[in-house]
């Protein structure tokens, strides 16, 4: 009985005693601008369908959003992921990055935006691979080549610090058990240093992607963003629609939580032996 | 006599940080026969370690040389296998795999690998485990799978770092006598370190007695006591003593 809950009912205790606060709040506040009811909000989800201020759907627009962001998780992580092995298994490799990275690893993405806007401009994935005009050219001009390089600029840090981390970590007695037993360099590398850092590598492909996603709004700020969460979020806000608003943030954090889980569902598969 | 293993005027300084220069192990000269089971046993930090790696192939030494059946050797070889003092299993590959890694490394065929490393399961009584991962396994059944996975590569010479120094006294004692099963089995050649000077005279044929800073060898001294020796053996428990003053002065 008690197990049942811990494990049942412990979880939910917090997010139902905020949804009860909220709606008490917009009770007594009376004001939708300042703080609309849960069942203002809901009936949002419930026409999720619908085109909301001239912006489509509610799918269409985490759609979008999902777009941009694996797209630019993709490029910061390719980049990452080979860097990071290089600088863990090299100490001269980590010699000559260490410092550049260090030195911008602190700037937050949303600094990059006036530049990111100044190198790339209106370019998006359309012009970049000369899509010829029309309706294909119009969905995939959403995807700004400057969009995906501020959310790959927040994936890269977290990414490149756990991969190099893990590599660098392997333990010693590790590497030379493998050695005595006639391993070459090219058998330590690819069956020792990488299967024993996985954990890590998949840990940073997990932060990245959560610090990913969270750059959304930002990038989406730039100018030229016709769809996608983010730009829901600003425009809603600039038509004083708190309820889309708070419709977009919860978007935002549903998408988020189940990105995430499909990390844990590959660790808890692939990694038990760690935990 | 040639010897399977022999080192000549061995030498290992170290550079600390501030570039000072300790002498870690100085004119190490040993030979080690065929099938012969040598204990290296001194007191913490007099070098037997790092001595023992040196003869694997894992460090360099400053002077001296390391030969392998009249080859110098510096670079680790099949022939020479190691068994560490723990963790040394990789943990995200299940028992089988573990033992099968060298055969692995070799090249050799996942069915003809997994054949042979059940065989080696067998030897170590450990049939029912083969799928288990390390961390499901205790620290005595972890070690064993350790000294399957060097002998399943056939080496000729298996170098031990006090394999048994993590685990629990009574675990300890049915590790060694394993051991001794195994070694007249298989025939292989053991240099065996450890700081137990009961292991010591319990296992070896030889005790090799080192002292510290530098480390030297400081005695040689061969064992015959015959076989299962018992610890209630008068003998047994006078080497005890006179070794354990030995050490107590090293």
């Amino acid at each position: 009985m008690r197990k049942k809950f811990n494990t049942l009912i412990l979880p939910f205790i917090l997010p139902a005693l905020l949804l009860i606060v909220w709606q008490v709040f917009a009770w007594r506040v009376q004001n939708v601008t300042i703080l609309p009811t849960i069942g203002r909000i809901s009936k949002n989800f419930m026409h999720a369908t619908d085109n909301f201020i001239g912006l489509g759907s509610i799918p269409r627009n985490i759609g979008v959003s999902l777009i941009r962001v694996l797209s630019g998780y993709t490029v910061g992580v390719l980049i990452a992921v080979p860097l990071g092995i290089f600088m863990g298994y090299n100490i001269n490799a980590q010699r000559l990055f260490e410092n550049l990275i260090n030195i911008f690893r602190p700037i937050p993405p949303l600094a990059w935006q006036p530049l990111a806007l100044g190198f790339f401009g209106m370019s998006s994935v359309a012009t970049l691979f000369n899509m010829p005009f029309g309706q294909q050219h119009v969905f995939w001009g959403n995807f700004k080549t400057a969009m995906i390089f501020l959310i790959g600029i927040g994936s890269f840090f977290p990414v490149i610090a756990n991969v190099m981390f893990g590599v660098q970590n392997v333990s010693k007695t590790l590497i030379d058990s493998a050695r005595v037993l006639g391993a070459s360099e090219r058998d330590i590398f690819f069956k020792i240093l990488i299967p024993a850092a996985a954990p890590s590598i998949l840990n940073g492909l997990r932060v990245g992607l959560a610090i990913g996603w969270s750059c959304l709004v930002g990038a989406e700020m730039l100018p030229g963003s016709m769809a996608g969460v983010g730009y829901l979020i600003t425009h809603a806000y600039e038509l004083a629609r708190t309820d889309l608003v708070i419709t977009g943030m919860i978007c935002i954090g549903v998408t988020g939580v189940l990105l995430d889980s499909i990390f844990k569902i590959i660790t808890i598969k692939y990694f038990s032996w760690k935990y | 006599m040639e010897g399977k293993i022999r080192v000549e005027h061995l030498e290992k300084i170290f550079c600390s940080q501030n570039d000072m220069k300790i002498t870690a192990l100085t004119d190490i000269n040993l030979r080690v026969q065929e099938n012969e089971f040598v204990c290296i046993l001194g007191p913490s930090g007099c070098g037997k370690s790092t001595f023992l790696r040196i003869v694997a192939g894992l460090e360099e030494s400053s002077t001296g040389k390391v030969f392998y059946d009249g080859q110098e050797h510096v670079k680790p070889r099949r022939e020479i296998g190691m068994v560490f003092q723990n963790y040394s299993l990789m943990p995200w590959l299940n028992v089988l795999d573990n033992i099968a890694l060298g055969l692995n490394f070799a090249g050799i065929s996942r069915a003809k690998r997994t054949a042979k490393a059940e065989k080696y399961l067998d030897m170590i009584g450990m049939s029912d485990f083969g799928k288990a991962f390390p961390n499901e396994l205790s620290g005595g059944m972890q070690q064993r799978v350790a000294i399957a996975r060097a002998l399943a590569n056939n080496p000729d010479v298996l170098l031990m770092d006090e394999p048994f120094g993590a685990l629990d006294a009574y675990t300890r004692i049915i590790m060694q006598r394993e051991l001794l099963r195994i070694w007249e089995q298989h025939k292989v050649t053991i240099l065996f370190v450890t700081h137990s000077v009961d292991e010591a005279v319990y296992l070896a044929d030889r005790i090799v007695l080192m002292s510290s800073s530098p480390g030297k060898i400081k005695r040689d001294i061969t064992i015959s006591i015959p076989r299962i020796r018992e610890r209630s053996n008068p003998l047994f428990g006078e080497l005890t003593e006179e070794l354990l003053i030995l050490l107590e002065n090293a």
